[in-house]
């Protein structure tokens, strides 16, 4: 626990492992954390936060987001209700952040998104577009001392990774946690990839 | 002879500046070439230029924001060519605004056409690039996709995705011969950037190692190259025309 964290809110949204994992280390590290569900509705959401903007944004894109077959119908609904409802969130709580001149926001999303992953092809896909979008806002918000960046974990199983193991959802959590710090204050516009190695540039 | 005589071609977006052009170029060196628009912007035009000049060229009409009218337009395509080479999903549409103004329909509109669009469309083609055996499909992404843009959240987020989907499908259809890459243009003298004031555009030549917008005819000659024989060992790449404005 540091002085800089007591206290400051953070909302973390998505279920699963690595939002679990989040949520566990942010609220170690002394924030204040505030759960919702993955589909959590953005202008409740935002009026939840009242006068007391949260400091932190986290979106999690679930390693089991569903991908049903083909490329159309199920499929096309799965990704793009997925990546609206991130869209819509991240909009109602940025002009919350804008206002405050300060706030960071942290998308996690799968390393399949840089590779190109056949396994889950709807997570590839959403990854692909939530960092897309992050690089847009971190360009429009910097300027108000928001930062928005992106983390991209590896597979838990392992699939295809370099230093041959899972990659643990604390280990992703960490990468997010640096990025809530006074120390991981410049970075910016960036996503830091947790692999093991799967994407090397 | 043209180096893609004998090849059969889809053009999606042929009724815009760069989709035009990349029309043009393949049927320039011999593919007969399908020419999509959408019934509000048709690509009658650019048709009827290619068949005067000679050419093989169809027009095709859909909205690809609809998965029923974008399978009958690539029917209608593959019908009329008798089959399907190349595919260049190049159909694509900007709303800008800063995300906090941002409205949903901005979000969707721009996701459905570039994104999702393009996927309907490669979906479609899936049994007439197999046929092929050496199918080819090009994706127009957009440096914005690379590096981020402010005021085009939905662009970028269109477009990042886009490239991850490039990805994915080169890797999923490798099996079939069919290779899936990627053009990221960067500022193109269009339509689409025409409206930009004269300041903006200086700004941006600034920006730009090379000291002036591309033009259509640059991102076409990549097409080109990407559709030729001579690409058929390229396969889930992302290549700039942008003037060196993103190295990396």
């Amino acid at each position: 626990m540091s002085e800089e964290s007591v206290g400051r809110r953070v909302f973390v949204l998505g279920e699963g492992a690595h939002a679990d994992a989040v949520i566990d280390r942010l609220a170690r590290d002394g924030f204040a954390v505030e759960a919702f569900k993955p589909e959590a509705d953005p202008e409740e959401m935002a009026a939840s936060a009242g006068a007391d903007v949260p400091f932190g944004l986290v979106i999690v894109l679930e390693e089991d987001l569903p991908s049903p077959a083909g490329w159309t119908g199920a499929w096309h609904d799965a990704v793009a209700g997925r990546v609206r409802h991130v869209y819509a969130q991240t909009r109602a709580l940025s002009r919350l952040m804008m206002r405050a001149r300060t706030g960071r926001i942290v998308f996690i999303v799968s390393a399949a998104g840089l590779r190109g992953g056949t396994a889950n092809e709807a997570l590839t896909v959403a990854s692909g577009v939530v960092a897309g979008m992050a690089r847009a806002v971190a360009r429009e918000l910097a300027g108000r001392s928001v930062t928005v960046n992106t983390v991209a974990y590896g597979a838990s199983d392992g699939t295809d990774c370099p230093i041959g193991r899972g990659i643990l959802a604390a280990e992703v959590a960490a990468a997010a946690a640096h990025l809530f710090t006074d120390s991981g204050a410049a970075m910016c516009g960036q996503v830091v990839s947790v692999d093991g190695g799967l994407v090397m540039r | 002879m043209g180096i893609l005589e004998g090849k059969r071609a889809l053009v999606t977006g042929a009724s815009g500046d760069i989709g035009g052009a990349i029309a043009k170029r393949l049927a320039s060196e011999g593919a007969a070439v399908a020419c999509h628009g959408v019934p509000w912007e048709t690509a009658d035009a650019i048709v009827a230029e290619l068949s005067a000049r000679g050419h093989g060229a169809v027009a095709v009409c859909g909205n690809l924001t609809e998965d029923k009218a974008t399978r009958e337009c690539v029917a209608e395509a593959v019908e009329k060519l008798g089959g399907l080479d190349i595919v260049v999903n190049n159909a694509g549409v900007t709303k800008d605004a800063l995300l906090i103004k941002m409205d949903e329909a901005a979000w969707d509109l721009v996701l459905e056409v570039n994104l999702f669009g393009a996927i309907r469309v490669t979906e479609a083609v899936l049994a007439a690039l197999k046929a092929s055996g050496d199918g080819r499909v090009i994706n127009m992404a957009s440096i914005v996709g690379l590096m981020g843009n402010a005021g085009q959240a939905n662009y970028a987020a269109s477009k990042a995705g886009l490239l991850s989907f490039t990805r994915m499908a080169a890797r999923k259809l490798a099996p079939f011969g069919i290779k899936v890459n990627a053009i990221a243009p960067g500022f193109i003298q269009t339509r689409m950037t025409a409206g930009l004031p004269e300041k903006t555009r200086e700004q941006l030549s600034r920006q730009i190692p090379l000291v002036r917008l591309g033009t259509p005819d640059d991102v076409a000659s990549v097409c080109l190259f990407l559709s030729s024989p001579g690409a058929a060992y390229v396969t889930g790449q992302a290549l700039a025309v942008d003037g060196g404005m993103v190295m990396a």
